[in-house]
């Protein structure tokens, strides 16, 4: 038998080479050759050195898991996140189903009524350009003609087979539900809810009823404002009244903002002051950190000694202030001394999470009323 | 095949931890990643939990990593003073950071495939799982081992030389 080679040594040494005459003839090679068993001495000391460097990298302390039960409601939650968000979506879907629908059937009953007053379309020459023109714009917002009745059939067949299972199926049921919801939510935001609508909206006689209504020329504004009020009604509006900049100024009426607070505690640390974006990237010597994709709220500068400090105000979008204070180290103290010498205001009631980092030569330090954990990952969103 | 994901979250939760660890270098991140990857299992109901885990855990990883090297700066937390914790003696605590900065750089000299068959290995994967995970062949895992250690240890030896001559 030749030499054996370096990874069979390594397989062997990590037991995965499996019992048989491979093996077999490795360990009978071994007792004869002193190489082998020197290159087999040489890999079980690599494979030692290499385990007890990684050894080395263990995070300590030790891991402790956190409850499986956490875990298993975190899962539980995402599931119905997903759940909400499909059918949030489907909502829209339907909002949009609606009212291009009205708006297309409504185009079209004008076209009907208007026809008599319109030369016939097989005599092209009794029109003038501008009329001819005019005509093309409205039949371009008009549906398509109603195809044959074989080709609805075919495209209907072709639907039905293009549903691979039961899953889409119900997401067709559950978008004619929403589509169906839609519809009478629209009816009652227009407060044209009359006769067959109001009483049974997803019957023939009421869509068709709806439709007509849906022409009127209030009509669309109505739904239009009705689906207005309803999509506001879904999404997070802004926190009210304790907006952090007024019309004219920074810090308007906002006793809890992280700005006042941070004045009116840490009563040794110079005050802030308003400044521009501009203004405050001068101090840093550099561009601004901000957390992406958070509102700004405001800008503030102060000295300590001969360092600036910058503050960045922002909001996160459930309204919870974030400040993002930085400065540029000037020194050669440590990052961490340094952090310790400046003054970073104190919060006034409530602990506030702060966490610290650094970014070439500047510090930064973010604090909010949120979790550690929220806080790092807007960290990661420093830009 | 039912599994039993309780159990195996006792059971391989720390080797997650101590994967994703030497992949992304933030302890607390590891953590959060690896309850991800349980977060995840709990939704697909993979039929092999400890291969599917492992897969998973070194896509976030890498995900992670892609991520971090698209900030323009690369951020470094040097504090939380939310955790309240300090170190009870910052000597140690200062040497443990010392060295898992020597292992991280050790292990950045590695090749790509090198390093993810070490550190599969490490969390005890079977050659098997490994191949199967890699793509490699399994005939081909033993030499990976082989060459991915002696360059760890190589490169580790020589970050310490260099510790060392510093002073």
């Amino acid at each position: 038998m030749s030499h054996v080679d370096e990874g069979t040594l390594h397989a062997y040494l990590d037991g995965e080479l499996p019992a048989g005459p491979e093996r077999r003839a490795l360990e009978v090679h071994l007792m004869s050759c002193t190489t082998c068993r020197s290159a087999l001495q040489e890999a079980r000391a690599l494979r030692e050195k290499s385990v007890s460097i990684l050894e080395k990298s263990v995070p300590k302390p030790a891991v402790a898991a956190p409850p499986f039960e956490e875990i298993v409601a975190r899962a539980q939650a995402r599931s119905s996140g997903h759940a909400a968000r499909r059918l949030s979506r489907m909502r829209a879907l339907a909002w949009a189903a609606t009212i291009v629908v009205a708006a297309g059937v409504g185009s079209v009953v004008t076209l009907q009524l208007r026809a008599p007053r319109e030369a016939p379309v097989s005599q092209p020459s009794a029109m003038d350009e501008p009329a001819r023109l005019a005509q093309k714009a409205e039949r371009s917002l008009a549906p398509a003609e109603p195809e044959p009745p074989e080709a609805a059939n075919r495209r209907q067949d072709l639907s039905a087979r293009s549903v691979p299972g039961d899953q889409e199926q119900q997401t067709e049921d559950e978008f004619a539900a929403v589509s169906s919801t839609a519809r009478r939510d629209v009816v009652a935001g227009t407060g044209l809810a009359t006769g067959a609508i109001a009483q049974a909206p997803d019957t023939p006689a009421a869509v068709a009823e709806l439709d007509v209504v849906l022409m009127d020329s209030a009509a669309p504004v109505a739904a239009a404002d009705a689906r207005d009020v309803a999509l506001r009604g879904r999404v997070a509006r802004p926190v009210e009244g304790d907006s952090l900049v007024g019309r004219e100024g920074f810090v308007q009426a906002a006793p809890a903002a992280a700005f006042e607070e941070a004045r009116g505690v840490d009563r040794d640390a110079p005050a802030w002051t308003e400044a521009s974006e501009s203004t405050a990237s001068e101090a840093l010597e550099g561009p601004v950190a901000e957390i992406e994709g958070l509102s700004v709220e405001g800008y503030a500068i102060r000295s300590v000694g001969e360092r600036s400090q910058v503050k960045v105000i922002q909001r996160t979008e459930a309204g919870v202030v974030v400040e993002v204070i930085q400065w540029k180290i000037v020194d050669t103290d440590s990052a961490l001394g340094l952090m310790e010498k400046m003054p970073v205001a104190a919060p006034a009631q409530e602990p506030l999470t702060t966490l610290s980092a650094r970014r070439d030569d500047h510090n930064i330090l973010l604090r909010a009323d949120l979790s550690e954990d929220e806080l790092r990952r807007l960290l990661e969103r420093i830009r | 095949m039912t599994v039993d994901w309780a159990q195996a979250y006792r059971s391989h939760y720390a080797e997650l931890v101590r994967f994703l660890h030497r992949k992304v270098w933030d302890a607390e991140r590891a953590r959060d990643l690896a309850q991800e990857v349980f977060v995840r299992a709990l939704d697909h109901q993979p039929d092999n939990p400890r291969a599917w885990l492992f897969t998973v855990a070194a896509n976030l990883a890498r995900d992670e990593a892609r991520s971090a090297m698209r900030r323009r700066h690369h951020l470094t937390l040097i504090k939380s003073e939310a955790s309240g914790t300090s170190a009870a003696d910052p000597a140690a605590d200062l040497e443990r950071t010392e060295l898992m900065e020597r292992v991280r750089r050790a292990l950045e000299d590695l090749s790509e495939r090198d390093r993810d068959v070490l550190l599969l290995w490490d969390t005890d994967l079977s050659y098997d799982e490994i191949a199967a995970q890699t793509g490699l062949a399994r005939g081909a895992i033993g030499t990976t081992l082989a060459r991915a250690r002696r360059r760890l240890v190589e490169a580790y030896d020589a970050l310490e030389e260099r510790h060392v001559a510093r002073g």
